[in-house]
């Protein structure tokens, strides 16, 4: 893998592994050896079916999980090995935005209160500063001056995903990672809230992480996906290239299980279920549900390789497809 | 474990039109006691179904759309007023009437929910979940066969493993799976599935809607199909209502409601859902949000955040018939604009 | 379910029940004097000092806390400083006193309690509901040894129809299984309530509704063994205190049970009937914590799965 010189990789991520104790000694890999590169100011959609791992690895990143192995390096200098303090300071750099905005926010507490508290544990500029900025940056999500005192329990879905948002942005970090940020809002909200995170994104010159399960979210947000299946990247490029002409079985069976307004009668339909993860089989993990899979597949686990229009593929046999 | 592929997805049933339809609820409402006042969370709503029909009911939170469908069966709390008639296979009910329910839920018509994990007793088996629910509706013969026969047409595969499971042993799949098996037991002629497969992944989404497909056309299982998703609805539905607090705004078939929307509601719904099958980028949403059940605005609910909004919007629009099979609660019809 | 689990909780009834016994000998030997007790104030030197040396007191603390493990581990529980009998014997004698009241009272309470919390819930925020509820409070709220005297003032001294102390006949039992089934039960019922309110409103119990199930089968098959999981938690322990639960009741009444003869033997600070009664009541909280444990395993096929 010959990577062009110059200036290193926002966020750089190399062979991330985390498992989590299993029934009986035996650990259950939930991530299992991931690794990938987000350049600054891009957007790279990270999207799997559960137990592929998603939400694992973004704890990893931001170290909320323990136990995490593999390189995590921010702007070239890695963040995985430090020590509390030093982490400290590297978390105003990595913001993360979790699924459930009323789980990430103290249901009571007043909004602006909460917008400020990071400003307050870091230590930024003075009290007085602090009440301005906080409130600058919930002018830009959207939240009004009149809400500045509600609580979060008093707000709607939205408004409340703003907030979050809005606490993540205040300290001004590189980097945003996303888990599932719209999943809980309805349809017409979740649109309103893309669309401010676009406007964010292009203004404040973000790196996203950006995680979820609903493949055209992440097909609007992201620049690069990255289909995770079974702890593994089994497809990593550009999203137009990805989801008009998958290489990889899953990621193809994937797009065609979206359902369409057309209604297309005729389509792929992936049989059982992902496999246990404590029981992974042999060879390649997806050559049991795979249309295309033969005698090699069962027999090595592919490795990542690069295609030709710079994609990345985990498969023996990949095949690109016009999506029918 | 192979491909399948399913050729025919959505088959439209031929019925005449002169068919008794299986499924007519007329003035459905349903009004709470709230801290301050009645919030009326349903208010006047129409539902015909036909025999091996599939019906979807789209909407938001706070639409309204999974009270009606508890109203259905009774479901709602006794402290909740509901009123209303429902003509449900021959048997003439009033919605308010709770006892008359009992005898109708799980023979009649029957119900599946969003979270399948929590549908099922934890501290029993799903061979004990099956026979309990086989024997209430008296069903006779083999009933240990019966639940084997059950869970292979919901398409579970390894069905002796499945009966001895716990739930808590069993995939989010599974799980709605057996809650289907079970919602069959007693035969019903029409299954509600509230958001049934909004808590799986999509892959598993894709095969229990098809699964529903298939039981439509082999048993003629009629489905009233509740989903925030558009593309769900467009999937497997054979018409579709728009449902907006607490009223329906739009009904039709499917692919036209979907192609040609009559309410503006529904048209943003449309603009708003990312979709691969669009250019990216290409979603606009709806401002403001959706009223909360008893605090709905005077005149048309939507107006407030409409587009087009107009004076006349102030007064509530009725549901029009705009065509033998479609109706809009809109006062423009939307054929006319772009 | 494993060896491996067994040995673990085993292991950690051993040390709390050690933590008990350096705690209890700590607060004994930091306390008066028992020489001091024993022999009255006017004692002599020497008398101390031959009570001391008889009874290894003389010692300093570390070998007097050894020599007592030492003893515990062959199951020596020593002799009382005031009649020199066995404390083992003097504890054993009063074990049937104390069992033969706080058996009626666990079975009342259970049997009163765990009803109406089931009632109550299944009748929520109705006059039952409240009401219940409303008794259950006051039951808990009041404390026993004020119940029992309000009791035997009413009872005994006011209407005369009971005797106040002892054993006489039947109608003994009345007044103390009286005072402390009314508390327990108010727990229970609490508990009851709670747990099986939180059932009721579980989705298992709309699936089963939606699918045809009434409503009464669905909470007796569904709903009230799902509540019994926490209920049989409350019960179990309650079960382990019963030994050292009637301490005050027993005293307000004068019954001759374990919980007066501990109440003399700290006054007179009785080391060895002391331990011995705390030891007892020890292993029979410990034993009854995993006696819970093991009907968790039983009843809930998760706590099993994850034992594995």
């Amino acid at each position: 893998m010959t990577e062009p010189l110059g200036p290193p990789a926002k966020l750089s991520v190399r062979d991330a592994r985390l498992s989590y104790p299993g029934r009986g000694s035996r650990p259950v890999p939930a991530v299992d050896g991931v690794s990938f590169e987000v350049a600054a100011g891009e957007t790279l959609g990270i999207v799997g079916e559960s137990g592929c791992g998603k939400s694992s690895l973004a704890k990893l990143i931001v170290r909320l999980a323990r136990g995490g192995e593999g390189e995590v390096r921010l702007d070239g200098d890695r963040i995985d090995d430090r020590g509390t303090a030093a982490w400290k300071a590297l978390r105003r750099r990595l913001q993360y935005v979790f699924q459930d905005p009323l789980g990430a926010l103290d249901p009571r507490m007043p909004v602006l209160a909460q917008v400020r508290e990071p400003l307050d544990i870091h230590r930024i500029g003075t009290p007085a500063t602090r009440r301005r900025r906080a409130s600058d940056v919930l002018d830009a999500v959207g939240i009004g001056p009149h809400l500045f005192d509600s609580a979060p329990s008093g707000l709607s879905g939205g408004q409340r995903q703003r907030v979050v948002l809005a606490r993540a942005l205040v300290l001004e970090p590189d980097v945003l990672l996303c888990d599932e940020p719209v999943s809980a809002l309805d349809v017409s909200v979740q649109a309103q809230v893309l669309g401010l995170l676009s406007g964010l994104r292009e203004r404040l010159g973000l790196t996203m992480l950006f995680i979820s399960h609903d493949l055209a979210v992440v097909r609007h947000v992201s620049d690069r996906v990255a289909v995770l299946y079974l702890g593994r990247i089994v497809e990593l490029g550009e999203v137009d290239p990805v989801f008009t002409r998958p290489a990889h079985p899953y990621t193809v069976a994937l797009l065609d299980a979206v359902p369409r307004l057309d209604g297309r009668a005729d389509r792929i339909r992936l049989a059982g279920e992902t496999p246990s993860a404590a029981a992974r089989p042999a060879g390649c993990a997806f050559a049991a549900r795979c249309p295309a899979a033969q005698d090699r597949c069962r027999g090595s686990d592919p490795e990542l390789v690069q295609l030709a229009d710079g994609r990345r593929v985990a498969c023996h046999f990949p095949y690109v497809l016009e999506v029918r | 474990m192979t491909l399948v592929h399913d050729t025919a997805v959505r088959a439209a049933p031929s019925r005449s039109s002169a068919a008794a339809p299986l499924l007519d609820a007329t003035g459905l409402s349903v009004t709470f006691d709230g801290e301050s006042g009645q919030v009326p969370a349903v208010r006047g709503v129409d539902l015909a179904l036909a025999p091996g029909e599939i019906l979807g009911i789209v909407g938001e939170s706070g639409s309204g759309k999974s009270v009606t469908c508890q109203a259905l069966l009774g479901l709602l709390p006794a402290s909740a007023r509901v009123e209303g008639r429902i003509l449900i296979d021959g048997c003439r009910v009033a919605a308010g009437d709770a006892r008359a329910f009992a005898g109708l839920r799980g023979r009649t018509l029957s119900m599946i929910f969003q979270d399948p994990m929590s549908a099922l007793d934890p501290l029993m088996t799903v061979r004990r979940h099956l026979l309990q629910r086989l024997r209430r509706h008296r069903i006779p013969g083999d009933l240990e066969r019966r639940a084997g026969e059950l869970l292979g047409d919901a398409g579970v595969t390894d069905v002796d493993r499945i009966l001895q499971a716990y739930p808590h042993q069993l995939s989010g799949g599974q799980c709605q799976r057996v809650a289907l098996a079970l919602a069959l037991a007693g035969e019903p002629r029409l299954l509600v599935a509230d958001e049934p497969t909004t808590a799986l992944d999509v892959t598993i989404q894709a095969q229990v809607l098809d699964l529903l497909g298939t039981l439509r056309r082999q048993a003629g299982l009629s489905v009233v199909l509740i989903s925030h998703d558009l593309g769900v609805v467009a999937e497997i539905c054979d018409r579709v209502a728009v449902m907006y607090a607490g009223q329906i705004v739009e009904t039709g078939p499917v692919s036209e409601v979907l192609r040609t929307p009559l309410h503006h509601y529904t048209a943003g719904l449309l603009a708003a859902r990312p979709s691969l099958d669009r250019p990216r980028g290409d979603i606009v949403g709806i401002p403001g949000n959706a009223p909360p059940p008893g605090r709905v605005p005077e005149g048309c609910a939507f107006a407030p955040r409409c587009a087009r909004a107009m004076l006349t919007c102030r007064v509530a629009p009725e549901l029009r018939q705009l065509s033998p099979d479609r109706a809009t609660r809109c006062h423009m019809a939307r054929a006319d604009d772009d | 379910m494993s060896g491996r689990w067994l040995a673990k909780r085993f292991g950690r009834a051993l040390v709390t029940l050690w933590l008990l016994m350096s705690f209890t000998f700590v607060a004994l030997h930091l306390s008066a004097d028992p020489a001091l007790q024993i022999l009255g104030p006017e004692a002599g030197p020497e008398a101390i000092a031959d009570f001391n040396r008889r009874w290894g007191l003389d010692r300093p603390y570390w070998e007097q806390y050894v020599r007592h493990l030492g003893r515990l581990a062959i199951l020596d529980f020593g002799q009382s400083f005031r009649t020199s009998d066995p404390a083992l014997d003097m504890v054993t004698a009063r074990v049937p006193a104390t069992l033969a009241l706080m058996l009626p009272t666990a079975v009342l309470a259970l049997a009163l309690g765990i009803p109406l919390g089931v009632l109550a819930a299944i009748r929520r925020n109705t006059l039952v509901d409240r009401a219940a509820m409303t008794a259950a409070v006051v039951g808990y709220a009041i404390p026993n040894f004020l119940v029992g005297i309000l009791l035997i003032y009413l009872f005994s001294v006011w209407l005369g129809w009971l005797q106040p102390s002892g054993i006489v006949d039947w109608r003994s039992w009345l007044m103390p299984v009286a005072t402390m089934a009314s508390a327990e039960a108010a727990v229970f019922a609490r508990f009851a309530r709670s747990a099986t309110a939180e059932m009721l409103g579980h989705p298992m119990m709309r699936t089963a509704l939606a699918n045809g199930i009434p409503w009464p089968q669905a909470v007796r098959e569904h709903a009230l063994p799902n509540a019994a999981i926490p209920v049989v938690t409350v019960a179990g322990l309650f079960l382990g205190s019963l030994i050292g639960g009637g301490v005050i009741t027993e005293n307000v009444f004068a019954w001759p049970g374990l919980g007066r003869m501990l109440v003399d033997a700290v006054a007179a600070r009785d080391y060895s009937v002391v331990q011995t009664i705390v030891l007892l009541i020890g292993v029979t909280m410990v034993v009854a914590n995993l006696l819970v444990d093991l009907a968790y395993g039983w009843i809930d096929p998760r706590i099993r799965d994850q034992r594995r």
